[in-house]
């Protein structure tokens, strides 16, 4: 398996200093224990969330509109903006977040989304817990196909089919055709 | 008084930040040290007048804003996060998105 990057490997020291090692990993809790308040609330549009940083404290705000899964991903996300960009003030995060065009906003958002992403990942199937599940799932299941292996662990992880094929893609426990 | 003086670094951060301003900058910007724009920041230095007056210039700040306290959280936070929504060029949703929350941070402080 593939050593973890720097912004991965908090990912991983933040859910190994709150002893969450079982999935599904309560991302709501583990916001509230950062000291961020939740707010979900029925966006218009594409944005899934968003983070709000003053004196006061943060905010985190989670698009009630989306399915369950993606809204875990969403706050996942924003815990890696508050783990990671602490002199940020506000993140406004919408659906397509390879999609920035606009060039003043340019590579710092950019990189910013990437890790916040990669962050989400790490910490929603932090790669050794999900190691173990595969593990557990293959040798239980030697014979069982591709897309059980991910719906399994997709409902084990409470995360979307998608983004647990990344995962497993990312991890190298999948080669895309 | 000390506090007051916490309070006022706090809000010079807050909008050196928003500016997009190092430390660094800001301090050469009217001959301090960066050490002194910290200590300042951080309640321990006071300020002298005519580098407060500099400071409202460099960072367009209300004077009155960066003064009142006791910690610049009576602004209402739309205002807070105008600045950020306008140099984004953020859209319509996002903005409202921040809208939505603004209010129900509102309804939540009412008794």
């Amino acid at each position: 398996m593939k050593a973890p990057d720097v912004t991965e490997q908090k990912a991983l020291d933040l859910i190994r200093k709150f002893g969450l090692e079982a999935p599904p990993i309560p991302a709501d809790e583990l916001a509230e224990s950062l000291g961020a308040q939740l707010i979900y609330e029925p966006f218009d549009g594409d944005v899934s969330g968003l983070l709000m940083r003053d004196q006061g404290g943060v905010v985190i705000g989670v698009n009630a509109r989306h399915h369950p899964n993606r809204q875990r991903f969403t706050l996942a996300h924003e815990i890696g903006h508050l783990q990671l960009h602490k002199t940020d003030s506000l993140f406004v995060d919408k659906q397509m977040r390879l999609e920035f065009r606009d060039k003043r906003a340019g590579m710092a958002i950019y990189r910013k989304e990437i890790q916040a992403n990669r962050f989400a990942a790490e910490l929603l199937m932090p790669r050794h817990v999900l190691n173990r599940e595969v593990e557990k799932l293959l040798s239980h299941n030697s014979a069982d196909s591709g897309s059980f292996v991910i719906a399994s662990l997709s409902k084990r992880f409470g995360v979307s089919h998608q983004a647990m094929q990344y995962r497993l893609t990312n991890l190298g426990y999948w080669a895309p055709l | 008084m000390e506090r007051f003086y916490q309070d006022f670094g706090s809000r010079l951060r807050r909008y050196r930040q928003r500016s997009g301003l190092k430390q660094g900058a800001l301090a050469s910007a009217v001959s301090l040290s960066r050490t002194s724009i910290t200590n300042i920041e951080l309640g321990r230095q006071r300020m002298p007048l005519h580098v407060f007056a500099e400071v409202v210039r460099i960072l367009e700040v209300d004077p009155q804003v960066l003064l009142s306290g006791p910690s610049g959280d009576d602004l209402p936070l739309k205002s807070k996060y105008q600045k950020v929504l306008t140099d984004r060029d953020a859209s319509q949703t996002e903005r409202e998105a921040v809208l939505r929350i603004d209010r129900r941070l509102e309804k939540d402080q009412q008794p």
